[in-house]
């Protein structure tokens, strides 16, 4: 992970736990939570979460990205954040 | 051809259907995943030889030109109800040789394994979960909330009401619902009498009972504030009220006890006791309680009349051909779409809240045919609509 990655990956992090206690640990424990699972989201606040992770980082995600299990677990949903950072514009 | 080497075996999925486009294309098309691929005559030829399980390359054998075209979009707008795989669609794209085999695949024409594509058809268990497809309600959310950014409770308002709620717009809703009010409501004997909307919304139809039917006292009820005091903004007549209340304390009703209700009306509300919604598990023990609460507001000789969406409902089960309304792919038991009840379930719920179905009817469209819509509605319920009367 880039430097720039993990600074995502905290970032989507600090906003779960903004909102509550996150299980895990470690940082890589928690970047592993799934937070579904885990009882952290529920759908409504998904568009908050979406709405957020857009804003704060200029992306915007595709029908796809919700469609993949990383989506899930907060270390995936940094990735692909990272992953539209850095792709090139269409 | 060669196939792409980690596939071995593949079969051609049994939901799969066969048409013919307008220009002599074959169209693959799995309904339950509401998916439609064009294919060569080749391609048509290869799905022909893995009707049972077969090896791909065997399958491939001496076939030239394989091409498939994604056609998953038949719908006026694109939407995750057009599209249960959720995959973003492209209409018009191409592709060939492994390409068209991977899209067959992609788009369930195709299965390695019938299993685990059978599993993928259920309501979701928690919000985004990504191996089950989800019941139409769960789809509508996720589309709703995710893809168009819209809240679904506005949404609801919108596709149903217009914008000032003066009518109800030109869609199945007036088609269907609202003109068998309009049939109906001036012979339900409401003149003077008091009516109980419970889920009344934006409270249009709360009105309708004290303006078509000359109700003296309507009390609308539902659990959106918003909505609540939308229709408080709007409606306004001698004897009409709306309150906020909290379905899921089903047990709060006894306070409206009193002189008792002569009509309970309930539209699109009771299903929700039967299919999954926002990822809750269905809730037939909810379902008695609450018709229990409702028959305990009821006025001697009073009724309740549920209007709901029809147990066969599908609403992507057409082809759009006003000439062919029977090529209706709907569900009964094996439920995908979950829209609502089927009569069973919803018929024990009745008979343990001490009810009594006393009237059935299954409204339809009765004005003339202009479009492929007019023939499905004239020809299918959408609704069913339910009196119930208390046991003696």
């Amino acid at each position: 992970m880039t430097m720039n990655d993990e600074t995502i990956a905290a970032a989507v992090c600090a906003w779960f736990e903004s909102r509550g206690a996150v299980p895990g640990a470690t940082p890589a424990e928690k970047l592993a939570v799934d937070y579904f699972a885990a009882g952290l989201l529920d759908s409504l606040q998904v568009v908050e979460l979406v709405a957020h992770l857009e804003q704060t980082f200029g992306v915007r995600f595709e029908d796809r990205h919700f469609q993949q299990r990383r989506f899930s677990t907060i270390g995936g949903l940094a990735e692909i954040v990272a992953e539209l950072k850095t792709a090139p514009a269409p | 051809m060669t196939a792409p080497a980690a596939v071995a075996r593949l079969s051609l999925c049994p939901d799969v259907l066969f048409l013919v486009d307008g220009r002599g294309d074959w169209i693959a098309s799995n309904p339950l995943a509401r998916v439609h691929v064009a294919v060569s005559a080749s391609g048509a030829e290869l799905l022909r030889r893995l009707r049972e399980p077969g090896d791909l390359s065997a399958a491939l054998a001496g076939l030239d030109g394989l091409w498939a075209e994604d056609r998953t979009v038949f719908g006026p707008r694109r939407c995750a109800l057009d599209d249960a795989t959720g995959l973003s669609a492209e209409p018009g794209r191409r592709v060939q040789g492994p390409d068209a085999v991977a899209l067959l695949r992609e788009r369930f024409v195709l299965l390695e394994d019938l299993a685990a594509y059978r599993e993928r058809f259920g309501p979701k268990r928690r919000p985004m979960d990504p191996d089950r497809f989800g019941n139409f309600h769960q789809q509508i959310g996720q589309e709703l909330l995710l893809r168009q950014r819209v809240k679904p409770d506005d949404w609801w308002v919108s596709q149903k009401f217009e914008d000032d709620l003066s009518g109800v717009k030109n869609t199945a809703y007036r088609k269907v619902q609202h003109e068998f009010l309009e049939r109906e409501v001036p012979g339900w004997g409401l003149a003077g009498k008091r009516v109980l909307d419970v889920g009344c919304g934006v409270g249009y139809f709360t009105d309708f009972f004290r303006r078509i039917g000359d109700a003296a006292e309507v009390l609308g009820l539902d659990p959106n504030a918003d909505y609540i005091r939308r229709a408080q903004a709007t409606f306004r007549g001698p004897g009409l009220r709306f309150e906020v209340f909290d379905f899921a304390k089903p047990d709060g009703l006894a306070a409206y006890r009193g002189p008792g209700f002569d009509l309970i009306y309930l539209s699109d509300v009771l299903l929700f006791y039967f299919v999954s919604y926002k990822n809750k598990p269905e809730e037939l023990a909810g379902a008695v309680g609450f018709l229990s609460a409702l028959k305990s507001l009821l006025a001697p000789g009073g009724r309740i009349m549920i209007m709901d969406p029809h147990g066969s409902f599908s609403l992507c089960g057409r082809y759009g051909d006003p000439a062919q309304p029977l090529a209706v792919l709907g569900e009964y038991k094996r439920r995908v779409w979950g829209i609502a009840s089927t009569l069973e379930p919803l018929g024990r719920a009745v008979r343990a809240a001490g009810l009594a179905v006393t009237g059935i009817w299954e409204p339809c469209y009765e004005g003339p045919v202009r479009d492929a819509e007019d023939a499905f509605l004239k020809e299918f319920p959408v609704w069913w609509v339910f009196e119930l009367r208390a046991l003696p």
